[in-house]
């Protein structure tokens, strides 16, 4: 297992220096640059070049890629130019948003997922099924941006509970920092819970239906036993590849989410930053998250080892 | 010639259907031009008259006779500015933020005629080349150090060279010194009579800092540290993307004198400015409904009706804030034939175009390149204006002819009323026999494509309210979108910045709007009316600042909430 990790582990140089090239080429090769957020809309020409030249915009290509990825290794990734700040702290600025609204969203889509796939399963075709399918698919249809202005409408709006956007940090304000993320998480959240829980549910029914299943019961077994013990555990394995995958559908739902609710993570700094051309900002971003979705699936493959005992990897 | 009109405009607003406590203002216009000072300080004239609902609203918003002291204002901004360097960015958050903290040495009152702020008053040469411009004496800068005409040489000597409008003085520049702590004198090669204009605060104005930040910085952004400035309000902080705080700066030196737009007396009553950035819309309408902020600097009116009839909110109708602008390519292409833009000109409605970008009550019609509010404005040349005439064009283009080679619109859905009005310019023109192809790209894209001559044929904009012709871009320069820079144009503008007497300014550009009309170099569509989005809680805030332009919040106060 610990060779196998290595090997992973060293798998992500390759991968992030393709990335890293395709992350560079693609905000490079659409036209723009950050001279208009910069200057504003009203600058001349020459302004514009002039800014250009200064920031080193006019040089090469390969030359700024060379510049860039040397420094990168070292894991510099070089200056905002619009936020004048290091890439690696305007990024790690986000990271706390960002990581917490996606760890809420994913432990409230989980927290309603399972239970109602579970019970879905366990009672096919009656009213709870039905009624959880229901609203299973309503949260899966239901875009969590619409979500959310409905959320802020409600509970901002009209009944004045909670911010309509913004963010407090958990360290600075713990009761604010919950304040400003329950709707951003409910309106994340939800639209994932529906479809984990049509997972579970398939899951549980297919294996509900195995011979081990019917022995436990034959053996006398209570139902919740069985359920919990037995069914729940290897349903649990195809739902954590889609966990997995989930969470890097919500690590891309948060982009607007955190836009809606005005959340300053991650997400928002690269749609701003693709629209401001903020080319250091964008590259070292989807390195980032590059990294934390191969880091991601390295976790998930060596959680089937525990889930699962016949899964193996390597030789050990 | 008919300058200052003496009726209010035909597109007088109707308001009431979409918000009861909505205030709607309308021009009356001016009658005769105000005299400039020899110097040729910029004359402007306009009053603005509240008629019908709209009186009764201000009422409401007036109504706290007594000011509040303490708390604090929350603007949602459209987005995070890239610092705060008033010399280097004319973006208009960077405007609306950094004038509560800078000041310049002059600004605009309530008729937008130039007037001192840190300057005490200006004298000029015989010669007209020589300026001497006296500064007020004991203004602190929010470092503590004391004001005085080293800090201006060094400000003036930043900004010239990065300021589009230091740019247009850099031609006729020969010097400027520190006669003494209280005196500058900036010495010309030739008469420049819109110099306090050009020195005043706008977008990218000559903010005035100490001379000791600015060695520090260089042609640099500031840093934080360096939004050091003499204005009622100081930099505290500012978090990317989360806000930007202001708060009082106790030891102001205010003027003495009747606060009148810009100008006079600052009470900095709040406690705090704080500066959100919120780039979506829905957004930020729903942060003012409750109650997260009280002001919002953009709002379109499709979000107007959804605040229906909120008591917590209030929303301004405005004097017009820009007028949209189709702008032809006249460098290269097909719009480089002066024919075929005439044939644009001549297809044009300019109504249509209002009703999809802005909607009813939101915009007038108005043939003058300048706005109606200021002493500049003029009908010269109307019968060319807003002819939509597909059969006069279909001529011209024949007399050109024009071979239906596409013309090529960029637009982008960043700014949708910009894209609207592309999209009736599109049907217009279809309709005159011209064969269009509209690229939709992202803002940053089309700034690319603007500087690339060969790339594009037309676009669509707006020109943004200026109290002075030659504080448009767009007029004072040549390598503006459109590259409009005939032989003719430069003649005129030169008279325009030069002239003494306003008379004389004024006639040279009449000569302008007509060259415009007669080149074509972009379509003027209708004057777009400003609407502020306020809390119901603010107080003294449209009396106390030209909020048509950008908005100080100097002056106004918050009553409890």
């Amino acid at each position: 297992m610990t060779a196998y990790i290595i090997r992973r582990l060293l798998l992500l140089i390759p991968v992030l220096l393709i990335v890293g090239v395709i992350a560079f080429m693609l905000i490079h090769l659409i036209p723009g640059d950050p001279t208009t957020a910069l200057l504003g809309r009203d600058a001349t020409q020459e302004q514009r070049a002039t800014l250009r030249e200064q920031m080193g915009l006019n040089d090469p290509l390969p030359v700024q890629f060379v510049t860039w990825i040397t420094d990168a290794v070292r894991l510099d990734f070089g200056d905002s130019l619009f936020l004048r700040m290091p890439v690696t702290e305007a990024l790690f600025d986000r990271v706390q948003p960002t990581g917490l609204l996606t760890l809420y969203s994913l432990s409230l889509a989980i927290l309603i997922a399972i239970p109602s796939g579970v019970i879905a399963a366990v009672r096919p075709n009656s009213v709870a099924d039905r009624l959880l399918m229901v609203m299973s698919i309503s949260g899966a249809a239901i875009p969590g941006f619409f979500f959310g202005i409905l959320l802020i409408l409600l509970f901002a709006v009209v009944l004045g509970w909670l911010p309509s956007g913004g963010y407090a940090g958990i360290g600075d304000d713990p009761v604010e920092h919950f304040r400003y993320m329950v709707m951003p998480t409910v309106a994340l959240g939800f639209s994932s819970a529906g479809l984990l829980a049509r997972l579970v549910r398939s899951a549980m029914l297919d294996v509900l239906h195995q011979d081990y299943v019917r022995t436990a019961y034959a053996k006398g077994l209570g139902e919740r036993y069985v359920v919990l013990k037995h069914a729940l555990r290897n349903a649990t394995i195809p739902a954590l590849t889609v966990i997995g995958t989930l969470l890097a559908t919500l690590l891309g739902g948060t982009v607007v989410i955190e836009t809606v609710f005005n959340i300053p993570g991650m997400g928002r700094l690269v749609v701003q930053s693709v629209t401001r051309r903020d080319f250091q900002v964008v590259q070292g971003a989807v390195l980032m998250v590059a990294t934390i979705e191969v880091l991601v699936m390295l976790i998930l493959d060596i959680l089937y080892v525990y889930v699962d005992p016949r899964i193996r990897y390597g030789t050990d | 010639m008919t300058r200052g009109k003496q009726q209010p405009n035909s597109a007088s607003v109707d308001t009431t259907e979409h918000r009861i406590n909505r205030r709607t203002v309308v021009h009356t216009g001016v009658a005769g031009a105000a005299g400039l000072a020899a110097a040729g300080a910029m004359g402007s004239i306009g009053a603005f008259a509240n008629t019908g609902s709209g009186s009764q609203a201000r009422a409401v918003l007036s109504q706290d006779a007594e000011p509040v002291t303490g708390g604090r204002l929350r603007i949602a901004s459209t987005g995070q500015p890239a610092g705060l360097d008033m010399h280097l960015s004319g973006a208009r958050t960077v405007a609306m933020i950094g004038w509560n903290m800078y000041e310049a040495l002059y600004t605009f009152d309530a008729e937008y005629e130039t007037v001192p702020m840190l300057a005490e008053g200006h004298e000029v040469s015989a010669d007209g080349l020589t300026t001497t411009i006296t500064l007020r004496q004991g203004v602190p800068f929010h470092n503590g150090e004391m004001m005085t005409a080293a800090d201006v040489v060094a400000s003036f000597e930043r900004w010239m060279p990065v300021s589009s409008l230091g740019l247009a003085i850099e031609p006729f520049f020969e010097a400027i010194t520190a006669v003494d702590d209280a005196t500058v004198e900036i010495r010309l090669t030739s008469p420049v009579a819109a110099l306090p204009s050009l020195l005043a605060r706008q977008a990218q104005g000559l903010s005035i800092h100490p001379a000791s930040v600015l060695e520090t910085a260089g042609s640099d952004q500031l840093p934080n540290e360096g939004y050091i400035g003499t204005g009622p309000y100081q930099f505290v902080e500012l978090q990317a993307d989360q806000y930007t705080l202001l708060s009082r700066f106790a030891d102001y030196a205010s003027l003495d004198a009747p606060n009148s737009g810009y100008a006079g007396a600052k009470a900095a009553y709040l406690d705090e400015l704080e500066f959100v950035p919120v780039p979506d819309e829905a957004a930020r309408v729903a942060g003012l409904q409750s109650g997260d902020y009280h002001y919002l600097e953009e709002i379109i009116p499709d979000q107007i009706a959804v605040l229906g009839d909120d008591p917590n909110v209030a929303i301004e109708i405005l004097p017009p804030r820009s007028y949209g602008v189709i702008t032809l390519n006249t460098a290269a292409g097909l719009m480089s034939d002066v024919t075929i833009r005439q044939a644009v000109l001549a297809c044009i409605g300019v109504e249509a175009s209002g009703q999809v970008t802005h909607g009813e009550g939101y915009f007038e019609l108005g043939p003058g390149i300048m706005m109606p509010q200021t002493a500049w404005t003029s009908d010269v040349s109307a019968e060319l204006y807003n002819q939509n005439d597909p059969e006069a064009a279909a001529a011209l283009l024949a007399e050109a002819g024009y071979d239906g080679t596409p013309v090529r619109i960029v637009a982008t859905m960043e700014d949708l009323g910009d894209y609207n009005a592309a999209l009736v310019a599109q049907q217009q023109m279809e309709a005159a026999g011209f064969v269009i192809e509209l690229a939709v790209m992202d803002e940053a894209t089309l700034d690319e494509n603007l500087e690339t001559d060969d790339a594009w044929d037309m676009s669509t904009g707006a020109y943004v309210f200026r109290p002075d012709p030659v504080l448009i871009a767009a007029f004072a320069s040549c390598t503006y979108d459109g590259k409009w820079c005939t032989e003719a144009k430069r003649a005129i503008m030169e008279r325009v910045l030069t002239e003494s007497e306003f008379e004389a300014r004024f006639a040279a550009f009449e000569e302008l709007q007509a060259l415009w009309y007669e080149e074509a170099p972009a379509i003027k569509l209708v004057n777009n009316y400003g609407v502020a989005a306020l809390s119901a809680r603010v107080r003294n805030i449209i009396e106390s600042t030209h909020f048509e332009l950008e908005p100080e919040f100097t002056n106004c106060w918050l009553t409890e909430g």
